[in-house]
């Protein structure tokens, strides 16, 4: 047993009994985020094959890298996830700022308007997935049909079975689904900015862009970096939508990382692939992370 | 005391129950157990399942059935995380062929041989059979019925176009289709279509779609020894004749490769699609959908004969295999012996209309002589196909993305399956 005396013990004693207080906490966090990016780093340098109706696993080096490096279904799928990510998280974050404003402003209706607008992010993901496919059916979906009761028959499109317009189709899905995340978060925000600063601004004779621009935006800089930061880790991981609405078709037109995972990982059982390409996603979310912190903490 | 007596009643009524259902434990000389079974889908659409698995309890009442309905798109991947991880989640599970022939022989499906007589193998057509054998030629799974695909066709509608016999061959079902495909209220948007076949990406539907025009046209995947012949004349036959159809003729919805069976299923119910090829329920869904307009109206046949100028269909044989790790592998091997029995093969019949079982015996039953195209039914198992590949998942996705290519004009169907043979053989190799 350990005693202490003085108030040097007593500071360590308070040291010593925080991290015993956290050590369940770190315990659990260990078991449930290291240990599988450890069993994660394994795997990708290794091969598995079965011996005796055991999975074994076999050093390989760098193999699967290469292997990642050189299909080029590797590479169709990470330019589809980085123009999903970098498309939809654009224009939803636009779409959700300026939202955000309106409701801030609002006066009547906000206790209305608020719950509908979040009802897409408390919805299944595979429902809302389903609700769409259904919307984009080509011959009794809503919006062909809705075309062509306007006489839009030239604007009907098979739209998840073109290559031109299936991963734009899935953009639009995510852009909907996703975006009452971002209004909530950025809404919050805006809750917090003082109504005095746009006083003074006004005093000072600033226009309503210049307000936004120098008073709203510099103070909205950590909800925005949280809500970009969350939305590109959720959207470069997208699974469920893609696989629901398209499969990753037509051809590959709608393949991404995620899938292409599935893909290689559950149907041709190349789980050292798989969790190559695993591990380039968490390198590439970390890379963003890192990247977006960098400019959090300089502020 | 009061309470005594009261307590005395319950230690009676204790011990009473304890011999009742250690009787029951026993009985039979055998120890209860209770096996959990993976099906495929919900039971709704499986009356015939619920049916034997009631007369499987009632034959062996010490084995406890606990069936679970797995989702068809969720059961590959619980199926591949249960096996690899070793896990004893299932004692016997359905699987299709490529869920099959992707663990056939990687040992993670216990053999069946030691169950199997030879008269029992005789329930099973040789050819299908042989693909049930992993490399060290042990039995690992022994399918308990066949999905196929199938022809349907519009009574009404052929008549009223003046057609009494469903095509027989592809010439046929062009002029059908030409005929059949409709703007009814001349607004420019077709409202009935002459054919249809389920083609969505990225599922199998497409592949049987595309397998069984190339069937028909003497051409396949791979050959019986192993080479791809995905780039030889007859295979590029159909798959130009499969394009031309949605792109030159126009019979086709354009919008095919975004519909599953099921969508074509209920098109074909609601009388937006004339005639069509899909999987086998599709007659007990035309039968029996309460939405469906057809009821009294259709008939199934086997697909148009191609060039081979013989009729020719793919089959997907459903097996039950059992999990290598269960501790309870006499009660599973005895539950998949009784699912493969003739009488268990008369019962799938009777109770599922369109699914087609393995034994050739069962057809010649005189209680099944009503099933609904009992004839077609029996031909579908005398001249269907499958392909059964280790690989099969790859060399589907290949043949898939190829296969888009060259329905949205991308691509030519020759270079599209010359550039799918590239990569089938660089997958094999």
């Amino acid at each position: 047993m350990i005693f202490f005396h003085g108030e040097k013990s007593l500071r360590l004693r308070n040291i010593l009994t925080g991290y015993f207080l956290i050590l369940p906490a770190m315990a659990l966090i260990g078991f449930l985020a290291i240990y599988p990016v450890v069993f994660l780093l394994k795997l990708s340098f290794s091969k598995l094959f079965f011996e005796g109706g055991l999975v074994r696993f076999q050093f390989i080096g760098f193999g699967n890298f290469a292997d990642v490096f050189y299909n080029s279904m590797f590479w169709t799928s990470l330019k589809h996830s980085l123009y999903l990510t970098g498309v939809s998280v654009t224009i939803s974050f636009i779409i959700a700022i300026a939202i955000s404003l309106a409701l801030n402003r609002m006066v009547v209706g906000t206790s209305i308007f608020r719950p509908v607008i979040f009802l897409p992010y408390i919805m299944a993901p595979v429902v809302t997935s389903l609700i769409w496919k259904w919307l984009y059916n080509d011959i009794y979906g809503l919006i062909n049909v809705t075309l062509r009761g306007l006489g839009l028959v030239g604007l009907t499109h098979q739209w998840l079975g073109e290559y031109g317009t299936a991963l734009n189709c899935v953009v639009v899905v995510d852009l909907w689904r996703e975006l009452p995340f971002m209004i909530l978060i950025l809404s919050a925000g805006l809750g917090t900015i003082p109504e005095q600063l746009y006083e003074a601004g006004r005093i000072d004779g600033t226009n309503k862009f210049q307000a936004f621009w120098h008073i709203t935006l510099p103070l909205l800089k950590f909800p925005i970096l949280v809500v970009l930061l969350m939305r590109t880790m959720f959207t470069l991981r997208i699974f469920d939508l893609v696989f629901v609405l398209t499969g990753g078709g037509p051809g590959d037109a709608t393949e991404v990382l995620a899938t292409h995972i599935y893909d290689t990982g559950i149907r041709f059982l190349k789980f050292g692939y798989s969790s190559t390409v695993s591990l380039i996603i968490l390198g590439i979310t970390f890379l963003i992370a890192l990247f977006m912190s960098k400019l959090w903490f300089e502020e | 005391m009061k309470i005594a007596p009261l307590m005395k009643v319950l230690v009676v009524v204790t011990i009473v129950c304890s011999l009742g259902s250690g009787w029951t434990a026993t009985l039979q000389g055998k120890e209860a157990v209770t096996i959990t079974i993976w099906n495929g889908g919900t039971l709704e659409w499986d009356p015939a399942t619920v049916f034997q698995n009631q007369r499987f309890e009632m034959t062996y009442p010490y084995i406890k059935l606990n069936t679970l309905e797995v989702p068809f798109d969720a059961h590959e991947s619980r199926l591949a995380t249960a096996l690899i991880m070793g896990a004893s989640d299932f004692d016997v599970s359905e699987t299709n062929e490529f869920w099959f022939g992707r663990f056939r022989d990687k040992g993670l499906f216990a053999p069946l041989d030691s169950i199997f007589t030879p008269p029992d193998l005789k329930l099973c057509p040789d050819y299908i059979l042989e693909a049930m054998r992993s490399k060290d030629g042990q039995l690992r799974g022994f399918p308990h019925f066949i999905n196929t695909f199938i022809f349907l066709y519009n009574t009404r509608l052929l008549e009223e176009s003046g057609f009494k016999n469903p095509p027989r061959n592809w010439d046929e079902l062009l002029t059908y289709g030409e005929k059949l495909t409709k703007d009814k209220n001349s607004d420019g948007v077709v409202d009935q279509w002459g054919f249809a076949f389920g083609a969505i990406s990225g599922r199998t539907d497409p592949f049987y779609a595309i397998q069984t025009f190339m069937y028909q046209a003497g051409g396949q995947v791979l050959d019986r020894q192993g080479n791809v012949t995905l780039s030889e004349p007859e295979a590029i036959r159909a798959l130009e004749f499969v394009v031309d159809l949605r792109n030159k003729y126009k019979i086709i919805p354009p919008g095919i490769n975004t519909y599953t069976g099921e969508d074509i299923s209920r098109l074909f119910n609601s009388e937006q699609v004339a005639m069509m090829l899909g999987f086998g329920f599709s007659i007990d869904r035309a039968l029996n959908s309460p939405d469906s307009l057809v009821k009294d109206h259709f008939a199934a046949a086997m697909p148009p004969a191609g060039p081979t100028k013989s009729p020719q269909t793919v089959i997907i044989p459903w097996e039950y295999v059992v999990a290598a790790n269960t501790p309870h592998k006499e009660a599973a091997l005895t539950y998949v012996h009784f699912m493969a029995s003739l009488q268990s093969q008369v019962d799938m019949l009777l109770h599922e209309p369109g699914n087609v079982v393995p034994a050739p015996a069962v057809y010649n039953y005189p209680e099944v002589q009503a099933v609904p195209y009992i004839d077609v039914l029996r031909e579908v198992v005398e001249r269907g196909n499958f392909f059964i590949h280790p690989q099969g998942g790859e060399i589907l996705k290949r043949i898939l993305i190829e296969f888009d290519n060259a329905l949205l004009g991308k691509k030519t169907s020759k270079k599209a399956w010359d550039d799918a043979a590239e990569e089938v053989k660089k997958i094999i190799r």
